[in-house]
């Protein structure tokens, strides 16, 4: 399947099926079960397997494919982006690591909805500095026995497994110079004894991210990604997924919200100057993006210089949300109909685009070192 | 042109421009970039990448708008960009000018405009002016251009500020590693090393939309590359002077030409703010965003 029948044949579909395809109510509990009705309904009608390998019950092709349904399913609001990119970004990352048979039989159920997954990187005293995570997991005669604390957890209250980075090293290697090593992956069964979850309550309203706490959960060895003391790599794989097709979409959500103000605004509210500033801002970050995309379908190793994905995005996605608020003022800071509470969310939730998924200031740390070759930083 | 082969036309174009210095129009024409152009305009693409990258001035301008809107580019044929009234050094020998103003045009003969070699902003750049530039009513029958050939313009400018962004980054880069302050380069400190970052970033994101707008050509694409190209050499140029420091505010130090040139070109065919203001302008007018940029 080439993208230029796959572009056609699914817009039809997506027409035909809009009826069920929109979501109807407000609030994350009614997006999580739409996102699965969604996702079933397109795993079902085949366009859900396209890109992904045979052997995780895809149907194989371009990851382009993946692109372009989760941009053409953003563009038409069918979903959100945010709560679909977990599928983009740990799918791959079971592919590569987990034992062939763990994948193939996990893999197709977070694609057709059936389930959802967490990614339980960051800590309380490790945002930035992950590579020194401290959450402990420790050899016993079946597998890992886990004690510790994540934060930031996107959708663990609703996630049937978690992919998680565990300290397998000594305690004290999480503050030496080979912290990376000691790192351990796991995919972990969040019905496992031992294992809390507390949704976090955030500014934007909608608690999305989760406290997860890990009080002796035992884990089968067969569970762990990669080998023991590979959990880095799995990290390390995991992000440029993080940065290629689910940036995609995402520029396809800031694409539509930018459409949707520019219809909703009323007339003599919107200076072009801003508005052709946003445009132009969207665009700069959407055309890198898709560079990367092709790069991702010619095969390359997606490595650092997804990093000026990453920076590109807070640019936009601030500067788009900047003039949400500098237009519709009032409805943001005064309104309560479904719509201005949408925007007012959105705009808070854009605060953290420079904070989530590695900080604006770590990027550019990484593009100074990595990119530009600037050697040590003093 | 495929990868390949533009590599191929890139490198030779590189040592054409060695053996005749600054004088890129003499390098031109001994590798033959009208015939190439004829051929396939993606030529283009290299030709101005390589000005950017090696900071040169050319009249090859001349040549893309001339064969966008139908006429065989010639040197006997130049282009004059109107309200400005500015074009490449090819004004001052040709024998007729397509004068270009908005979507009108038409061809005058050289000997009935009145020329001025301009040295501005821009001394080294070749650039030629008109003084008084007539009213197209006044010049009898013009031409309707198409949007295509205001694209073609736009986008061989934006091809050249995204080198010349390039290449103002990589004097800094170079420069910072180099320069010892402190005891250690001063690349090795946060507040330098980010300033670099954020002009990478930007870099980036003008040869992506550059790239758009070759991969599909259209008036759109090329007007957003050249908006994003303009305001990005910019943010370069900013950063990029500042790591520079002192250095970088000497005429010996070549940055000072790599300025002075994107200052220029952003004024050519519309600046980046003024096609990115009618880009919204539009936007709100239609009450659309336009749908663009196909995977």
């Amino acid at each position: 399947m080439k993208l230029a029948e796959f572009r056609p044949a699914l817009d039809a579909w997506l027409t035909e099926h809009a009826g069920e395809l929109t979501p109807t109510e407000p609030g994350l509990d009614a997006a999580m079960a739409h996102l699965s009705t969604v996702k079933r309904l397109a795993y079902d009608a085949g366009w859900m397997r396209w890109g992904w390998p045979e052997r995780v019950g895809g149907l194989g092709g371009s990851p382009l494919l993946r692109g372009y349904l989760g941009e053409a399913l953003t563009a038409r609001g069918f979903v959100e982006p945010g709560i679909y990119s977990l599928t983009e970004v740990l799918a791959p990352t079971m592919i590569d690591f987990a034992a062939p048979e763990l994948a193939a039989e996990m893999v197709p159920k977070l694609l057709r909805g059936d389930e959802t997954w967490c990614q339980g990187f960051s800590e309380p005293s490790t945002g930035s500095n992950l590579a020194s995570l401290t959450c402990r997991a420790v050899a016993t005669d079946t597998g890992w026995r886990v004690n510790g604390q994540k934060v930031w957890t996107s959708l663990a209250q609703y996630a049937q497994r978690c992919v998680l980075l565990t300290r397998t090293g000594p305690p004290e290697s999480a503050n030496s110079t080979d912290k990376h090593r000691g790192i351990t992956a796991l995919f972990v069964d969040m019905d496992s004894p031992g294992i809390m979850v507390r949704p976090i309550e955030t500014m934007h309203g909608a608690p999305e991210f989760c406290e997860v706490f890990f009080d002796d959960v035992d884990v089968p060895v067969s569970r762990t990604l990669g080998a023991e003391g590979q959990g880095w790599a799995v990290a390390m794989d995991l992000l440029p997924y993080e940065r290629s097709t689910a940036l995609w979409h995402r520029g396809a959500f800031l694409h539509k919200r930018l459409d949707d103000l520019v219809r909703e605004a009323p007339d003599g509210r919107l200076s072009a100057r801003d508005v052709g500033a946003v445009l132009e801002q969207i665009y700069a970050f959407r055309a890198r993006s898709r560079t990367t995309l092709h790069r991702l379908d010619a095969g390359e190793q997606l490595g650092a210089e997804t990093s000026l994905d990453k920076a590109l995005l807070g640019l936009a996605e601030q500067s788009l949300f900047d003039l949400v608020e500098a237009t519709l003022s009032d409805e943001v800071a005064f309104g309560d109909s479904p719509t201005d509470a949408e925007w007012r969310s959105e705009f808070l939730y854009s605060r953290a685009a420079t904070i989530y998924g590695g900080s604006a200031e770590i990027q550019r740390n990484i593009i100074a070192k990595r990119l530009l070759d600037l050697g040590a930083e003093a | 042109m495929d990868t390949g082969e533009l590599a191929a036309f890139t490198t030779s174009l590189r040592q054409a421009a060695q053996r005749h210095g600054g004088d890129f129009d003499k390098g031109l024409e001994e590798v033959g970039w009208r015939e190439a152009l004829a051929d396939d305009p993606s030529a283009a693409r290299a030709v101005f990448a390589v000005q950017g990258e090696l900071n040169l001035s050319s009249s090859a301008l001349d040549d893309v708008l001339l064969h966008a809107a139908g006429h065989p580019p010639s040197p006997d044929h130049a282009v004059l960009i109107s309200p400005a009234g500015i074009g490449t050094r090819r004004l001052a020998t040709a024998r007729s000018v397509l004068v270009i103003h908005g979507h009108l045009a038409v061809t005058v003969p050289r000997n009935s405009l009145t020329i001025r070699t301009v040295r501005g902003l821009d001394p080294g750049g070749g650039w030629t002016e008109v003084a008084g530039v007539p009213s197209l009513a006044s010049l009898g029958h013009g031409e309707l251009l198409s949007d295509a050939t205001l694209a073609a313009g736009r986008l061989a400018i934006a091809t050249e500020l995204a080198a010349t962004a390039r290449a103002m980054l990589e004097l800094a880069r170079a420069h910072a590693v180099d320069r010892i302050q402190f005891g250690k380069p001063i690349a090795a400190f946060q507040a330098v090393r980010h300033r670099l970052a954020d002009s990478l970033i930007a870099t980036a994101s003008a040869e992506a939309a550059v790239d758009a707008g070759w991969e599909e050509a259209t008036p759109y694409t090329a007007t957003m590359a050249k908006a994003i190209a303009g305001h990005s050499a910019r943010t370069v140029a900013r950063h990029a002077q500042q790591v520079l420091a002192g250095m970088g505010f000497t005429s010996e130090h070549p940055f000072h030409r790599y300025l002075r040139r994107v200052l220029v070109l952003d004024r050519l065919l519309g600046t980046a703010t003024e096609l990115s203001t009618a880009m919204g302008q539009t936007a709100i007018r239609f009450h659309e965003v336009p749908a663009t940029l196909a995977l």
